[in-house]
Order: C-alpha cells, then sequence, then structure tokens
C-alpha cells in the first residue's frame, strides 16, 4: 500500500499531476462543465500540489498552477467576448426595456392591482432572473479573472521553466 | 573514429551519427567498471542522468543510447541477481547494489518511453512500457520488495494513458486515467 506520509515529492507529485492532466483533457474536449473541471480537477490538483514543496523544483508543481490559470484565463476571454457580442447587447436592451415596462406598470397599477396582473408578474419575473444572470455573469468573470492572476502569480514565484503568459483585459 | 576524422565540419549534424556511437561505447566502459571495479552503482547512474540533461538533440540520436543504457542496466541487474541467489546468506551490499540497479532500471525505461512519446516516435514508447510492464512482474525473482517502488504501477498505467492520448484514441485515454484516478482516489482514502 502506497505510504504518501513517507514517500518523495516525486511520489506525492502523482495523483494531482495526473488530476491536472485530466482536467485539462476535460477542457480540449470540452467534455464537462467548466466548473467541475475547475473545481474537482484543477483545483484540486493545485490544492494537493501544496502538500509537495515547491522547492523540490519540480516543474509539475509549476504545471498544475500553469493549468489552473491559462484555464481561468480561457474561462475570463470567453466571458469577456460574450459580453462584448451583439447577442448580449440585445439581452441587455431587452433587460432595460423590460426594466422601464416594469416602471411604467408600477407608477400605473395599484399594489394590489399589480399582483392579480399577469403581465406584471410574467415580466418581473422575467427581469430578475434576467438581472441574475447577467450578475452571476460578471461575477464569474471577476472570479476567473482572480484565479488567473492568483495562479500566474504562483507560477512566477515558482519560477521553474516559466512560460510566458499575457492577460488581457 | 575514421568517419568521425573525415567528416566535414560544414555542418556538425553529421558528426551526430558517429559521436552517439562514441557515446554508445563509452556507455558500455563505464557499465564494464562496474563489474570489474565494483565502483557504485549510484554514481553511474548519476553520470548517466546529467549526461542525459545535456543530449539536447533529435530523438533518433538520443534513443540508441537510451536503448544501450536499459540492455547494459537489464544484464548488470540479471548478473547481480544471479550473484544474490547464487549465495546462501548475500551481504547487504550486493544486495543494495541489485535494489539501486532495479531502480535505475526503473527510471531507465520511463525516461526512454517518455522521450519517444514526445518525439512522436510511439512503438518505441509501447515497447518500453511493455519493458516495464514485465520488469514489475520480475520484481520478486530479483529478490527486490514491492514496496521498494510503489508508485511505479501508477506510473506505468499513466504513462499508457498520455501515450493513447498523443496516439488519438482521446476515449480510450480518459477512461485509462480516469480508471486511474478512481483507484488511486481510493488508496487515498
Amino acid at each position: 500500500m502506497l505510504q504518501l506520509s513517507e514517500a518523495s515529492p516525486s511520489v506525492k507529485a502523482l495523483y494531482p499531476s495526473a488530476l491536472c492532466l485530466y482536467g485539462s483533457w476535460l477542457a480540449e474536449t470540452r467534455s464537462e462543465n467548466p466548473s467541475v473541471i475547475m473545481k474537482k480537477y484543477l483545483e484540486k490538483s493545485v490544492e494537493l500540489m501544496g502538500e509537495v514543496h515547491t522547492s523540490s523544483g519540480l516543474s509539475v508543481v509549476v504545471e498544475s498552477y500553469l493549468t489552473l490559470g491559462r484555464y481561468a484565463d480561457g474561462q475570463y476571454q470567453r466571458i469577456n467576448r460574450q459580453m462584448k457580442s451583439s447577442t448580449f447587447e440585445a439581452k441587455k436592451q431587452l433587460l432595460s426595456k423590460s426594466k422601464r415596462e416594469l416602471r411604467r406598470l408600477e407608477s400605473e397599477l395599484g399594489p394590489e392591482a399589480r399582483s392579480r396582473n399577469r403581465h406584471y408578474r410574467t415580466l418581473l419575473a422575467q427581469s430578475e432572473e434576467d438581472e441574475m444572470a447577467m450578475q452571476s455573469l460578471l461575477s464569474d468573470k471577476e472570479s476567473f479573472l482572480c484565479k488567473a492572476l492568483e495562479n500566474y502569480i504562483h507560477c512566477l514565484r515558482a519560477g521553474v521553466g516559466v512560460a510566458l503568459f499575457t492577460l488581457y483585459m | 573514429m575514421s568517419s568521425l576524422c573525415s567528416a566535414s565540419l560544414e555542418s556538425t549534424y553529421s558528426l551526430y551519427p558517429s559521436l552517439t556511437r562514441l557515446l554508445c561505447l563509452l556507455e558500455v566502459e563505464e557499465a564494464g567498471s562496474l563489474l570489474t571495479n565494483n565502483s557504485p552503482t549510484n554514481q553511474l547512474v548519476k553520470n548517466w542522468r546529467e549526461r542525459l540533461a545535456l543530449l539536447n538533440s533529435d530523438f533518433q540520436f538520443v534513443e540508441p543510447v537510451l536503448a544501450a543504457r536499459c540492455a547494459l542496466l537489464h544484464s548488470l541487474l540479471h548478473s547481480a541477481a544471479a550473484e544474490v541467489k547464487g549465495q546462501p546468506s548475500p551481504p547487504n551490499e550486493i544486495r543494495r547494489k541489485v535494489v539501486s540497479l532495479y531502480e535505475a532500471l526503473s527510471d531507465g525505461l520511463l525516461i526512454r518511453a517518455e522521450s519517444a512519446r514526445e518525439a512522436g516516435s510511439y512503438q518505441v514508447c509501447e515497447g518500453a512500457l511493455f519493458a516495464l510492464k514485465r520488469h514489475i512482474s520480475q520484481c520478486s525473482d530479483y529478490g527486490v520488495p514491492e514496496s521498494l517502488c510503489p508508485a511505479l504501477p501508477w506510473t506505468l498505467n499513466l504513462e499508457e494513458a498520455k501515450l493513447s492520448w498523443e496516439r488519438g484514441d482521446l476515449t480510450v485515454a480518459m477512461a485509462q486515467l480516469k480508471a486511474l484516478l478512481t483507484r488511486w482516489s481510493q488508496v487515498r482514502s
């Protein structure tokens, strides 16, 4: 049986590097949800690599940080592109229009009438949902940016065979 | 040597095949000194590892050196193991030599497999992994405990998955790696 506590750094690094590799394969084949890839494989790999001393100079340690950083960077770029697209712009305009319509209905209808008005209720539910989706997208974008920067900094600190990377903001 | 003497220096690339053969001969000589002078195995392995780091060349020139090393280590291991079996109570020094050679050959086969895979030489990689599989199964024949290299079978499986991926068998590679991760997480828990 593998006694991990007594194992050398290169042995301890085997499981996390396998996790990192599988995560990168899932990302390449788009076989899994991005949040599952991040949490179950890439972040877990980085967390377990923390048990392996970076001073051991193992390139697999830096590889984990770099893979997670690049994946988060890729997701950040994807959300950025999505938010600059015409479809998203149209969605934003639609949301503004719904909000204006809601304000108009609120000014015309009393509180009791609003709860009876189906159009108002549907519009309210839909715009709340759209608003939440938009906020969630913004918060995902922030979180991916932080994750990418954090891991790129880890790579720089480890300083072993660091590849060049750029972050377009 | 005559091919080296008569080679044109306009391009050093033409010297590489002769230099590769010369390096193989040098390593045969170094391995021989292990038998005749009883020099330490660790020093030989360390020298070879350091030399490999400097061999920044095409795989076609590195492969013969790696193949020669694996063959030499296999012969040395075989003769050391035979020496252990031939004695009723072999000294610890010889036992340590067997263990050291076993580890060195495992490393040598892994390096050969990895280099071949990275160079796109998938048949050589497959051959090296097959040899490694056989080497692992023969550890008890050499009198080497399985607990010595507990991670070796896992490393072998990982390399097999990587080879499948490089070959384009993406589904197979992912299934192999997923199975390995499942087994590993069960061991860890």
